[in-house]
């Protein structure tokens, strides 16, 4: 299994995901090796192996990497930004430097590198029957290592998981380059997987890619894990309290969020706002807030971790994301667990899983401020909301999502056709 | 015969605290003890000590002739007491010498002057029973934080019976009149208002170790020879800076130490120089006229304006919201909350909040205790929300008669109690 980041060390829902859904197929017995860009201290689990893709890095590989003579060299030397007269050797120790503290390198760079760790990875590994990919950054890891299980004679399939796309993330103002990947990625897959029908159909519309290709594998959270129950704050004995949480980047809405609080704060002054998390976008949202008037009515907090995360959430009466674009949001299912009801955008995946979900258009402040109103103030709506959530959940685990992905693999490989036979003289 | 006049402000806040949303309605502790005792510590080893060292040989050397005068916050006081009493007590000993001044600002170094006249008064009057209670003299000579100045400001002091006040030499308030001489108010009754040369104040606060200065290194036979131009063109040559200039914005290593002690003799060179405290300069010299400066000016930035701490929304909501628990606050009679509300009024909070990019911008950053200006906001939000809470639980009590400042332990007999004045401005 190829992947970008592993918890603790990450930055975002991809990491939690991965974690999940590995936990969930080693319960059912399928042996993982995971693959990371570098593993950066202890790992607290034991149910797969995980690999750090710099150990395999081999000299004459990034030679050859930096040899290409192709648009990839105006990147190297472009993106590392040190002038175009450096020595291949040069190049190559700032390149191992990026890589291994995963600074930003040109996204074809950082790809391709990652796909030659991967096939040093499959070279090394006796037998492995499936290769999982996550997200763009492995597809060409996938596609190296398909390689290197053909050179050996073994027909695996190279199976894309799409968590997000760049469109998701950046809208029209997306990576061309990591587009490309993408779209490379996801044609040369054997299958696709995605984490809801919103994103299947994101990647059937934009992408190209044939339904019939893609299954839809949706997310879950962890059913053994039971959220740590903090006391009730004094904070929300006084005050009804709506949460965001979530990176302060375009594709979450976190300036939909903005509009929002003042939309109801204008009409209940009594609710407070609160917004969880860092990002690009959040200097901006803290400055928009206090030009808004809403200062006071509006708090911040930095991004959380383990069970503060828990305790933000039981803080709230309310769990709003108002993403532009969101393949799923385990972030709800979260807020759910820990009996907070939930309002998503219809651009979310989530939507999708659970009808004690209340859903509306992002960019629909008027509609979202009535259900938040109704949400706050309406006690036999709000109880319902949180007893059919946590009844969904049932269903919504990581086991569910790995039964289903493991049915997926089966389906794959008895599609698969073997190996055609290479003439000996070839 | 002209005058130079020294004083040095000395100030240190209550920094807040990093203050998490999970605290709001929980947690009283609004301040960061441990961070304001370690400034408080290191800028004593670094300043505090061997400068009042240095002021004391000066002092001890020249009976009668070197003159100096400083204005200590209340809240830099209290610091005093509790981290270093150390300093407290040399600062006390230079009192003693009676050729120090100690001047009365408001106690909290707080921008009340702006905001509430009633606050602004009694501030004033704590303060100056603290300097009173500690350096022996009840002070005539006031300076408002930051040397905030208006027409409107002057009346208030003088309305308290202050004989002398210090501001900024304006340029754009005093057009071609110099700042070497003795002023009045627009609406003077005979206070005295002394205005800093702001070139020659900057010179020793600022440029002195900048070596891109065309003027670096400042010699003091230099410096003393751009004094003596005064001569014959002014009365009184005001030298107002923080007194951090030495050893703490001027390391040690500039040889700022060295320019003082050299400083009283070069002066001297000239027969007709002396040295003089502002109450003395202000006896000394008849004023030359009235100036009228109905818009408030101060030290701070290139603008000698209000720029520093108001103007953003995240600066003016936050403060706004500050003054709002006036009447709650005093109707609770809880003097503990009291004290906690006016440190939050404390200028410098309000200052790590602006976002002023220019050169300033630098400065500010440099004094910050926040990574950034959207930090301190936010955390001050948090504390105010807090707040905003207790007073809901507290219950009203008898309204409340401000007490001159009782110290810890050593307490200063109590002569009688100011009633709160009547708001008139807000």
């Amino acid at each position: 299994m190829l992947g970008w980041e592993i918890p603790p060390f990450n930055s975002g829902g991809l990491g939690t995901a991965c974690l999940g859904l590995t936990e969930g197929l080693s319960d059912q017995g399928v042996d993982i090796r995971f693959v990371v860009p570098k593993v950066f201290g202890k790992l607290p689990f034991n149910h797969m192996k995980v690999l750090s893709a710099a150990d395999y890095s081999s000299a004459s590989q990034l030679k050859s990497l930096l040899e290409r003579e192709d648009i990839q060299q105006e990147f190297i030397t472009h993106q590392l930004a040190y002038g175009g007269h450096i020595s291949v050797n040069e190049k190559k120790e700032l390149l191992i430097e990026h890589l291994n503290h995963q600074l930003p390198v040109a996204p074809h760079i950082q790809a391709t590198w990652y796909a030659q760790q991967a096939a040093a990875i499959a070279e090394q590994t006796e037998h492995f029957e499936v290769i999982h990919a996550h997200d763009w950054f492995t597809y060409y890891g996938g596609m190296a290592a398909r390689d290197v299980a053909r050179r050996k004679g073994h027909n695996v399939p190279f199976i894309a998981h799409v968590h997000a796309t760049e469109i998701d993330r950046s809208g029209e103002h997306g990576d061309p380059a990591i587009i490309a990947i993408e779209r490379t990625g996801l044609h040369a897959a054997d299958h696709v997987v995605a984490v809801s029908h919103y994103t299947k159909e994101l990647l059937h519309r934009r992408y190209g890619i044939p339904r019939s290709k893609i299954s839809v594998v949706h997310n879950g959270i962890p059913s053994h894990k039971q959220p740590q129950v903090f006391d009730i704050q004094e904070l929300k004995r006084h005050h009804k309290i709506v949460l965001f949480m979530g990176r302060m980047t375009m594709q979450k809405g976190p300036d939909y969020f903005v509009k929002l609080a003042k939309a109801v704060t204008d009409e209940d002054p009594n609710v407070r706002f609160i917004m969880v998390g860092s990002g690009d976008m959040e200097k901006k949202c803290i400055e928009e807030s206090a030009k808004q008037g809403l200062t006071g009515k509006m708090l911040f907090s930095s991004f959380l971790r383990g069970s503060s995360v828990d305790r933000a959430y039981q803080l709230a009466d309310l769990f709003v994301m108002p993403s532009v674009s969101e393949p799923f949001g385990i972030v709800a299912l979260e807020a759910m667990q820990n009996g907070t009801p939930v309002l998503v955008s219809n651009q979310s995946g989530v939507a999708e899983v659970s009808n004690n979900i209340m859903k509306v258009d992002f960019w629909d402040i008027e509609a979202m401020k009535g259900s938040v109103l109704s949400a706050l103030y309406d006690p036999n709506f709000h109880a319902a909301m949180k007893q059919g959530g946590y009844d969904d959940l049932q269903t919504l685990t990581w086991d569910h999502a790995a039964t289903k992905m493991k049915a997926v693999y089966e389906h794959v490989l008895r599609s698969m056709k073997p190996l055609e036979l290479q003439p000996a003289y070839a | 015969m002209p005058s130079v006049c020294f004083y040095f402000q000395v100030h240190q806040p209550y920094r807040m605290r990093h203050y998490p949303i999970f605290d709001i309605g929980e947690s009283p502790n609004y301040f960061d003890d441990k961070a304001n005792r370690e400034i408080c510590e290191k800028v004593a080893s670094k300043c505090y000590r061997p400068t009042n060292a240095l002021m004391l040989e000066l002092v001890k050397r020249y009976p009668g002739a070197f003159k100096i005068s400083y204005s200590i916050s209340g809240v830099a006081l209290e610091q005093f007491a509790e981290y270093t009493p150390d300093v407290l007590e040399s600062f006390q000993a230079l009192a003693a010498t009676g050729q120090v001044e100690f001047i009365t600002e408001t106690y909290y170094h707080s921008l009340a002057a702006l905001f509430n006249a009633g606050e602004f008064r009694e501030q004033i009057l704590k303060h100056q029973e603290t300097v009173k209670h500690y350096f022996g003299k009840k002070p005539t000579t006031f300076r408002n934080t930051e040397l905030i100045y208006s027409n409107g400001i002057a009346d208030m002091v003088e309305d308290l019976g202050f004989k002398t006040m210090l501001t900024e030499g304006v340029d754009r308030v005093l057009g071609w009149r110099s700042p070497n001489f003795v002023y009045e108010p627009w609406n003077g009754r005979g206070m005295k208002l002394l205005l800093k040369n702001y070139k020659l104040s900057d010179d020793i606060a600022f440029r002195f170790s900048q070596r891109s200065w065309k003027d670096w290194p400042l010699t003091t036979e230099k410096f003393a020879d751009w004094v003596h131009a005064v001569d014959g063109g002014g009365d009184t040559i005001n030298l107002f800076m923080d007194y951090e200039t030495f050893g703490e914005h001027q390391w040690a290593d500039t040889g700022i130490f060295e320019f003082m002690r050299a400083l009283p003799e070069a002066i001297w060179r000239h027969p007709s120089f002396n040295f003089a405290t502002p109450s003395e300069v202000a006896t000394m010299y008849p004023p030359v006229a009235k100036v009228d400066i109905p818009e408030a000016v101060s030290w701070a930035d290139e603008g000698r304006d209000l720029s520093a701490w108001l103007g953003n929304p995240m600066q003016d909501a936050s403060i706004a919201w500050v003054y709002k628990f006036e009447r709650q606050i005093k109707d609770s009679g809880d003097a503990h909350l009291l004290h906690q509300w006016r440190k939050l009024q404390t200028s410098d909070h309000f200052y790590y909040m602006c976002t002023k990019y220019w050169s300033d911008g630098d400065v500010h950053k440099y004094f910050s205790a926040y990574d950034s200006p959207h930090d301190s906001y936010v955390i001050m939000s948090n504390i105010l929300t807090d707040l905003e809470i207790r007073l809901k639980k507290t219950p009203k009590k008898v309204p409340l008669f401000v007490v001159p400042t009782e110290f810890k332990k050593e307490k200063t007999p109590v002569k009688k109690a100011v009633p709160v004045k009547k708001k008139v401005l807000s």
